[in-house]
């Protein structure tokens, strides 16, 4: 059949026409043929639609699936989603950029804290923070290269930017504060250390037990979804709880972390990261609500019985 | 709440009579200062103090009016575009006197007075459906010279309390404290100067845009009619 590939948001603009397409190829190999036609357009560059406005469909759509619902019966509209970049790349940048921002307010350079700082005593709460600090997102790295399966590839290129300035910006302003010299100590000395450092660790180890269920709940190679459920390692009981544990316990990590410092821009990093992990789980949340008619009650999306 | 309810258009039409009345009496100060040929900056504020800053907090109802859907605007961007006005008034003309003897100050007297007057009285003979053609071009058009006359003249206030704030150390909060975070009045109002540069042309083309929509489709309801 005959396909014509016009530009979202537009119902004129024709980007391809497609001859002698079979009704068997799927969304995936559509973007193919769209790719070969018009080079910049690289198949993750490319959301299909069958409504200009529409929601994208799959890769794994059939044409002949929906061949019915095409305007003239051969229209299809396509979103440029702008150049990509593959989430690796990403995660690796947003990660790396922390490491070495903290570390730099860690050396007490003379252009931030001037002459003679570095030689000031340090207390030894600012050294666990940099090791708790330093853990966090080499573990994080090492599970970007190791542990996700992601469903897809890539994401907008602006999106590095954005996530760098983010990740980046809080890394040197939590460490300009806890590295300076005149830090305060926490006010109720090694008990609230403690408390915090023992937390902290307890929070990336069930971060890690979400991440390594969450991977084996997706065989390699496919993209198939099932409902998360506790495995052997306790950490993972809060699946009980909430959808999105490993926010849950990424934010505990964070309260913790400020806990130990007892620095409010490491309290307002907490915030900020709550607040987007709950829109993120919420929206998860929603959809393993509609994927399974069977998905349990109780479960709540990141915070356990609230919300 | 309806907005068609004939409470509600009763309600929105004395407030905006009454915005208009309050932004009248700034633009008077400003008129007969101006008259007189002493536009002594200090007795002008003095004048106008009363109500510049009670009908400019006022206007945080209008926040509420969108968030109660009394008035089909956002309620973020509603915020957003008083804001900046309360801080100019709250946090610069009021704590820091010497910034009143800024060109700034008649700069945001004359815009803001121009253009809420006009605004108010559109939206008041709007809900009535009476609003003469002469009226909706002034709303639409008056802010291309007004919006940036007042942007310039909230930069030059600011601009001018930075000496003083540095000088006088205002709402400074200094390291060491228990909270290990500082934040210096200054740097702030630097940074809130800088949020200008991409939110400036942001607004001004958006409500470029809404000009050419607004009066395109007043001349053809004319033409219809």
């Amino acid at each position: 059949m005959e396909l014509e590939i016009v530009k979202s948001g537009s119902n004129e603009t024709v980007i391809a026409t497609l001859f002698d397409v079979s009704p068997s190829s799927k969304i995936r190999d559509i973007k193919k043929l769209i790719h070969k036609q018009k080079k910049s357009l690289y198949p993750d560059r490319q959301a299909l639609r069958i409504e200009p406005k529409g929601k994208s469909l799959d890769d794994d759509v059939q044409l002949k699936s929906i061949s019915a619902n095409l305007k003239n019966s051969k229209k299809l509209f396509l979103k440029d989603l702008g150049p990509q970049i593959g989430w690796k790349t990403v995660f690796f940048w947003e990660y790396f950029g922390p490491l070495i921002c903290y570390m730099v307010s860690y050396t007490r350079p003379e252009i931030l804290y001037g002459k003679g700082a570095a030689t000031k005593p340090m207390h030894q709460v600012v050294h666990y923070a940099a090791v708790c600090w330093s853990f966090h997102y080499i573990k994080r790295i090492l599970e970007t290269l190791f542990v996700h399966r992601f469903s897809h590839g890539t994401m907008p290129l602006f999106n590095l930017f954005k996530n760098c300035s983010y990740y980046w910006g809080f890394a040197f302003y939590i460490g300009y504060y806890v590295n300076h010299p005149l830090y305060t100590p926490p006010y109720f000395g090694s008990l609230q250390i403690n408390i915090g450092l023992l937390g902290f660790i307890l929070s990336e180890l069930g971060n890690f037990s979400i991440h390594i269920a969450l991977r084996n709940l997706r065989p390699p190679g496919t993209r198939e979804r099932k409902i998360p459920v506790p495995t052997g390692n306790p950490f993972t009981t809060l699946f009980n709880f909430v959808s999105c544990p490993n926010y849950t316990y990424e934010a505990y990590s964070w309260i913790f972390f400020t806990i130990l410092t007892q620095c409010l821009p490491a309290g307002l990093f907490t915030a900020a990261g709550l607040f987007q992990m709950t829109l993120w789980a919420l929206g998860k949340h929603r959809n393993y609500k509609k994927e399974f008619s069977n998905y349990p009650r109780g479960r709540k999306a990141i915070i356990p019985f609230l919300l | 709440m309806n907005r068609n309810h004939p409470i509600a258009k009763f309600y929105l039409i004395l407030y905006n009579l009454f915005q208009f009345a309050g932004w009248g009496m700034v633009l008077y100060g400003l008129f007969t200062a101006a008259k007189s040929g002493d536009l002594n900056h200090k007795k002008l504020y003095e004048n106008i103090r009363l109500p510049l800053l009670f009908f400019q907090t006022l206007q945080l109802i209008e926040v509420v009016h969108a968030a109660i859907k009394l008035v089909p605007s956002s309620p973020f961007l509603t915020f957003l575009q008083i804001i900046s006005r309360i801080v100019v008034c709250w946090a610069i003309l009021e704590p820091v006197p010497e910034t009143r003897s800024s060109v700034g100050l008649l700069l945001i007297l004359g815009a803001w007075g121009l253009a809420e007057t006009t605004r108010y009285l559109y939206y008041a003979l709007n809900i009535i459906n009476l609003v003469p053609y002469i009226l909706t071009w002034c709303r639409y058009s008056f802010f291309l010279v007004l919006y940036p006359a007042g942007v310039s003249g909230e930069l030059l206030l600011m601009y001018a309390a930075l000496g003083p704030i540095k000088q006088r150390e205002l709402l400074f909060f200094k390291l060491p404290n228990p909270l290990n975070i500082s934040f210096y009045t200054d740097y702030a109002v630097m940074a809130f100067m800088a949020s200008y540069i991409p939110f400036f042309p942001k607004l001004y083309f958006y409500m470029v845009s809404q000009r050419g929509k607004s009066l395109a489709k007043t001349t053809s309801t004319k033409k219809t009619k």
